[in-house]
């Protein structure tokens, strides 16, 4: 057919799978937000720091400093998904909640706003696949800033540690990373879409999970003074998070080659967040994924018979 | 509340116009043609299929243009067709060929790489009608898609619909309350009202089983002269309910000329009508 030819012609091809439609939903979902500077500018502000790590490990590898912090996994811990703002919240978890109010709050209370579900409710896709699509295309642009950064960190300290350490050590950092992304994205991805659902306001949604996020951590903080007890810390999402994080990394000491005089002193583990090991928040945090993701399908439910 | 009941219709191939007044249950038969709400009791097939078992593969060979805006605003035209076309199962090469095929058809040219929300109506209409068509799906369903058009962005919208129901092998069902709209796209009628079918048949026939008639202003006894019609054989008269009678007849003038003779009355005005749909549609909902 000439190229020229823009008449209106039937098609005749081959249906793709309902996989690939999903795919395409995630594609388009995910080339929006990096249209906005300010996306792009938080982006890059969790990039940054791992380029900071970079520059001192490289610095230090050339000048034969050890660093202890450098060891094992430490660096990704505490030096990056953890690294302190000297208030109840990380600089990490801070941007993460930043991007996905940016972000995520848009993804269904724009479609509703501009009752766009009839657009997509009239293709051949299902409720289940509108909200796995929105949901993976959230889920996968908080990687790219947290699991991003951290592969880079990991690749980073692969060429430039002064730590020799075992094939299966590496591979345990890389799943730790890994785990420690999926843990700080799927729930917050989970929330934020719920929140998204419940208005065709984009900013409400945006305030809803801004106000959850620091009205959790002060209401911890408030009922730990009153109560004179921890318990109530496992009320704050991002001691959650944080605790449950910390738990995916091995705590090694630093190696037996290089001997550096008091290393555990100089940077001791941390205690941890929770005193209550890893299964009462992960329950925690999968009750509160399913449930989100139940108030969004029940909504989207709802919509679809009023449209 | 029942938006439709007793419901029994078979719709043809072509063009078709569901026509009805505002409430009359048009846009839940087509709720219900797509799936999205599932009829209380009965049954519907769309392509011989059943919307509550297989609604998947109706939207594959159905184009929806709904009624209301319906569009991502940043998204480009080209994105938002590109994204219907991907989200309906065609591959990312035919899809990326279609959109600017159907693009272009409807006369989005270089305004489609512009986002959607910064539209006129009438852009808005047609990128709406771009992406119902992108999949070229074998029917479709055009729920008041010219709600809101200045009468010329009107005409291009019909004629669009009106190509696209003759020879592109796509079946058209039109849901509108205009039958203008109706009477230059549609070849058959379906008209409802209070959800309830009314008639169902083509166009042509339904104005011309009431077309034949002849509209008649005397002076004089008009009791004789209908005395004198009946003596020609015509019993179709009756008020026009503007001082005229309206005989039913389509055998010419000369029995009521000779009826007007034999009962000495003076004919005024002497015109054959001929019944439009909006005749015939307000005398089918008793407006």
């Amino acid at each position: 057919m000439a190229i020229y030819d823009q008449s209106y012609t039937p098609w005749t091809g081959t249906y793709t799978s309902r996989a690939a439609r999903i795919r395409a939903m995630v594609a388009m979902e995910l080339a929006q937000p990096f249209k906005n500077v300010w996306v792009l500018v938080s982006v890059l502000m969790a990039f940054s720091l791992v380029i900071g790590w970079l520059l001192i490990l490289f610095i230090a590898g050339s000048s034969q400093v050890p660093l202890p912090f450098a060891f094992g996994n430490r660096i990704y811990r505490d030096g990056f998904y953890n690294f302190p703002t000297g208030s109840s919240f990380t600089l990490f978890s801070m941007i993460l909640m930043a991007l996905s109010a940016t972000v995520g709050a848009s993804l269904i209370s724009r479609d509703l706003r501009h009752r766009a579900l009839l657009m997509y409710f009239s293709r051949s896709i299902t409720r289940v696949d509108y909200l796995l699509g929105k949901f993976l295309s959230l889920v996968l642009f908080l990687l790219i800033v947290t699991l991003g950064p951290g592969l880079l960190l990991f690749i980073g300290q692969l060429g430039m540690s002064q730590e020799r350490l075992t094939f299966g050590q590496r591979m345990g950092d890389l799943g730790a990373i890994t785990l420690h992304s999926l843990i700080l994205t799927v729930p917050a991805s989970a929330l934020v879409l719920a929140f998204s659902s419940m208005t065709n306001r984009t900013y409400l949604a945006a305030i809803l999970w801004a106000s959850f996020y620091f009205i959790s951590a002060s209401t911890s903080e408030a009922l730990r003074f009153t109560l004179r007890s921890d318990w109530p810390k496992i009320l704050s999402w991002t001691n959650v998070t944080a605790h449950l994080g910390d738990l995916c990394y091995a705590v090694r000491p630093p190696p037996d080659t290089i001997r550096i005089p008091g290393a555990k002193s100089i940077l001791p583990v941390p205690p941890a967040i929770l005193d209550c090991g890893w299964l009462p928040p992960f329950l925690l945090l999968t009750g509160l994924t399913a449930l989100s993701l139940l108030v969004v399908w029940r909504r989207l439910r709802s919509v679809e018979g009023e449209e | 509340m029942r938006a439709l009941s007793e419901l029994n219709v078979s719709i043809p191939q072509g063009a078709v116009g569901l026509l009805g007044p505002n409430g009359a249950g048009k846009s839940t038969l087509i709720k219900i043609l797509l799936g999205f709400t599932p009829p209380t009791s009965g049954s519907v097939r769309v392509l011989g299929l059943d919307p509550r078992v297989a609604p998947l593969e109706i939207r594959q060979q159905v184009g929806y243009m709904p009624e209301v805006e319906s569009h991502i605003p940043s998204l480009s035209a080209v994105d938002y067709v590109y994204l219907a076309a991907r989200l309906t199962g065609l591959p990312h090469t035919d899809a990326m060929q279609r959109t600017h095929r159907v693009l272009n058809f409807v006369g989005l040219h270089d305004e489609r790489y512009r986002k959607v929300g910064t539209y006129s109506t009438g852009m808005k209409q047609k990128a709406k009608f771009a992406q119902a068509i992108v999949h070229h799906p074998k029917l479709l369903l055009l729920d008041e898609p010219t709600t809101g058009l200045d009468p010329r962005a009107r005409e291009e919208m019909l004629m669009l619909i009106r190509d696209i129901a003759h020879g592109k092998g796509i079946d058209v069902i039109l849901s509108t309350h205009i039958l203008h709209d109706v009477e230059v796209v549609c070849d058959h009628v379906v008209i409802m009202h209070r959800g309830a079918l009314v008639a169902q048949d083509k166009i042509s026939n339904l104005t011309a089983s009431a077309s034949a008639a002849y509209e008649v202003r005397i002076k004089g006894d008009r009791d004789a002269f209908l005395a004198s019609l009946k003596g020609e054989g015509i019993d179709g008269a009756a008020s026009d309910g503007d001082g005229g009678l309206r005989i039913a007849y389509d055998r010419g003038t000369a029995p009521i000329l000779r009826a007007a003779v034999a009962s000495g009355v003076q004919i005024r005005r002497l015109t054959q009508t001929h019944t439009t749909l909006e005749d015939r549609f307000s005398k089918l909902i008793g407006g």
